[in-house]
């Protein structure tokens, strides 16, 4: 028995090892490896095990601290809001549950769509190895996404909270909700991955539905990484929010929340280490409340289980053919046609999109500042600098998907100063549109207009001189020497190369202003518009000098 | 535009220290098809994809209708190429693809009927509009040869191009392929299937480790190894000496 589980085990390895070397590279979308030495392809093999590992490293640290953090605020809870034990525990729990859970979806999306298109399987099947035992190994390779992260949060969180509340009973319950948290992640993952790959990957296509469909599917998509991306940046403020909250909480309030996940299992945690301090009418909402997640996690379970049953009996992907009104194409001119295919590719691949929306999402982080914060000079060209610096990373991630599919593209007459100009152009539109959504929403907080629309615009010069030179890079790179395919993720030091030049010269001007100080705004924006200019004419010469056609 | 469609002149290509093409030469004249066979291996794709302007020569020179490869993208709209992996960019349909293609290649909506009947030939109609990536692999061949031939190019290179057709478009496509060539087109294409290169191609040249070790019509080839009623299978393992030890391996694997 523990022969076959080791041997299962140890072939999942080798799956799991394909599927990152998928998710990295093809990243689903068919881009070829360039033709290379058997020392180079095992160099970059080794490379994307080293940066899965790493990633899964990393999400293990995050999840070890999240869940020592929100204990560290133990004494705060009750000894500086004064808040009573059960509602500090609730606090506590229920802020961890909800990050973990949103780590273990994150870290499992990208590599968990690879599994579901991956034709492993199918050659497992043509080997002399069972069904079952197929569906195991599916199941195994699954776990092997998230072994770390969730022994990490089985162990720590329960010991952790053992060891600060002085409860045993408290750290069995804290176990439980670990546990359930870690199968409503896995079966989300699966969910997505799942829908994500019926819906964008096999469900594109022309109609003006379908596009509508595509863009809200990639949205629940994106949305976890967002999440914790938000409650990265304001962990603090969520922890100091719910405890004053909690504070403020009415009985019936309180009865509400006993029986909304994740506060519920945090109720659970609190009844289990003072049983005595909950009401009768809470632990009959509790009662309740426990029982439904936990058939919930049942189900989840079964879900996540049956489903990779079918991954491993290849059961999941399911083409089909849409209802084709003509067959007449549009054609533009090739800028045209380089832009529309860039927002095409990059709207049904979550990794493109998620860097696409990376200055949005900054600006969504500025405009919640924006309530909280004085706005003068400096802090404008803080928020610019920000949404710029996002910006930046958008130009090398559109560069990368004319990397997709270049053994056939680059037999097309297609000018390197188009893909440039097209390029610079999408990017540059990502950061006025942060822009723009940033003037409107200081005019609609009836804030001093002036300096962000004129600082935006006039950064938008230095912005665009930045995602040139990055391109201009990575075409010389691309043309000469075939670039490996991909996008940030899988060749993140041919991007940092490449970024450090943009970064240089998109902050440089602001750089300058704060080195002459801020006196006058007007002699601070001519200082500001005369070096960006100047560097957006120098960019633009060099690349017109270095790229001849 | 000049009679000679393709010139090849000591074409070396490198990966690394591997010498994947080995100083070949060869020339292509319009209105010709030209088979490149070779085993596994031997060079041929590296070979069309210098042609094809997707990779550089280490050394030696290429022409195409007498412009240099150099030349990047006035060569480029000179030909149509089908990669011998049908890669494409899979989150696209068909239509989107096709709308890619044209428009990097400056054409225009006239364009339409020649895509449709293209379309309906190859019959990819009910595929039109769903996405590339959940195409079977012959539906994706399909994409690529149609893409190939959208614009009407003087020159074609294919890389092993009826792999993964059905019956009825493989037939289409070596139809294709034989009036292409009697309009004062040039063909270039690889193939593992002799009798298809024998049947269509007007010179084959037989590639083997990179370099060129026969070439010429087939009854050519036939005098090169003095032998009149061999196939172009035979004459294709005699010159890349594969021919020798065949039969003994064979008796070995059925006694087992």
């Amino acid at each position: 028995m523990a022969e076959k589980f080791f041997k299962l085990w140890k072939i999942s390895g080798t799956v799991y090892r394909e599927i990152c070397f998928q998710s990295i590279f093809s990243l689903r979308l068919g881009a070829p490896l360039p033709q290379m030495d058997s020392d180079k392809i095992r160099k970059v093999a080794r490379q994307v095990e080293m940066n899965m590992l790493v990633s899964k490293i990393l999400v293990t640290i995050f999840v070890a601290v999240l869940a020592v953090m929100p204990l560290g605020y133990w004494s705060y809870f009750v000894m500086g809001l004064k808040l009573v034990e059960e509602l500090a525990i609730v606090g506590c729990v229920s802020v961890f549950l909800a990050s973990l859970f949103f780590l273990l979806v994150v870290l499992g999306l990208q590599t968990t769509t690879s599994l579901m298109a991956t034709k492993a399987f199918e050659i497992l099947s043509s080997f002399p190895i069972s069904r079952g035992d197929v569906s195991k190994i599916a199941l195994f390779s699954f776990l092997r996404i998230f072994d770390m992260p969730l022994i990490t949060a089985l162990a720590v969180f329960p010991a952790a909270f053992s060891i600060v509340v002085r409860s045993f009973f408290g750290g069995l319950a804290a176990l439980f909700t670990v546990v359930l948290t870690e199968i409503f992640a896995m079966a989300l993952t699966i969910g997505l991955s799942k829908l994500f790959y019926s819906r964008i990957v096999a469900g594109g296509g022309g109609s003006k539905y379908r596009t509508i469909m595509r863009f809200i599917y990639m949205l629940i998509w994106i949305l976890p990484s967002f999440g914790i991306y938000l409650a990265m940046n304001f962990a603090t403020q969520i922890l100091q929010v719910l405890a004053y909250s909690l504070t403020q909480m009415s009985v019936i309030q309180t009865f509400a929340l006993a029986l909304v996940y994740p506060f519920s299992l945090g109720f659970t945690t609190a009844f289990a280490t003072f049983p005595h301090k909950i009401s009768l009418m809470h632990a009959a909402a509790l009662a309740v409340s426990t029982f439904l997640y936990t058939a919930l996690a049942y189900l989840g379970l079964n879900y996540t289980g049956s489903t990779i049953r079918r991954i491993g009996s290849g059961g999941v992907i399911i083409a089909s053919k849409a209802f084709v009104r003509d067959l007449v194409i549009r054609p533009k001119s090739p800028y045209l046609g380089v832009i529309i295919k860039d927002l095409r590719v990059a709207s049904r691949s979550p990794s493109y999109a998620s860097i696409l929306m990376l200055p949005a999402l900054q600006a969504v982080i500025i405009l919640i500042s924006l309530g909280l914060v004085r706005i003068d000079l400096p802090m404008v060209l803080g928020f610019l600098a920000g949404i710029s610096l996002m910006s930046l990373i958008v130009a090398p991630t559109l560069f990368s998907v004319e990397t997709l599919a270049s053994a056939y593209t680059r037999s097309l007459p297609l000018k390197r100063r188009t893909v440039i100009a097209a390029k610079t152009f999408l990017s540059t539109l990502t950061y006025v549109s942060c822009v723009v959504a940033l003037a409107a929403f200081t005019l609609y907080l009836r804030r001093e207009i002036f300096s962000a629309v004129a600082f935006g615009l006039v950064q938008a010069v230095s912005v665009t001189a930045g995602c040139m030179f990055e391109l201009l890079l990575l075409a010389e790179r691309f043309w000469k020497i075939e670039l490996s395919p991909g996008n940030i993720y899988a060749s993140l030091s041919t991007f940092v190369m490449v970024l450090i030049p943009g970064v240089v010269l998109c902050l440089t001007p602001m750089m300058v202003c704060v080195a002459l100080g801020f006196s006058s705004a007007l002699f601070t924006l001519t200082v500001f518009l005369a070096i960006a200019t100047l560097e957006l004419a120098v960019v633009a010469a060099v690349t017109n000098l270095l790229v001849k056609n | 535009m000049s009679e000679l469609a393709v010139n090849v002149d000591g074409l070396c290509v490198m990966y690394g220290s591997f010498k994947a093409v080995d100083g070949l030469s060869f020339k292509i004249n319009r209105g010709e098809i030209y088979g490149l066979l070779g085993p596994n291996g031997a060079g041929k794709s590296s070979t069309l994809k210098v042609l094809a302007g997707i990779l550089e020569p280490s050394y030696g020179k290429v022409e195409i209708f007498g412009k240099p490869i150099s030349e990047e993208i006035e060569v480029k709209k000179l030909i149509g190429y089908v990669p011998e992996e049908s890669i494409l960019l899979e989150s696209l349909t068909p239509r989107e693809f096709f709308e890619f293609i044209a428009s990097v290649r400056g054409l225009s909506g006239e364009v339409n009927p020649r895509l449709s009947k293209l379309v309906l030939a190859f019959e990819l109609t009910e595929y039109f509009d769903t996405p590339i990536a959940t195409l079977s692999m012959g539906t994706k061949r399909k994409v690529s040869v149609i893409s190939a031939l959208l614009h009407e190019p003087p020159l074609l290179i294919l890389d092993e191009p009826l792999i993964g057709l059905d019956a009825r478009s493989s037939r289409i496509l070596k139809e294709l392929i034989v009036h292409h060539a009697r309009k004062g087109g040039a063909v270039v294409f690889s193939t593992h299937i002799m009798e298809v290169a024998e049947k269509i191609c007007h010179r084959v040249g037989i590639i083997h480790k990179g370099k060129l070790v026969g070439e010429g019509t087939v009854s050519e080839l036939r005098q090169l190894i003095r032998s009149a009623e061999v196939s172009l299978e035979d004459i294709f393992l005699k010159v890349t000496q594969q021919e020798a030890g065949i039969r003994d391996l064979i008796v070995a694997l059925e006694e087992g």
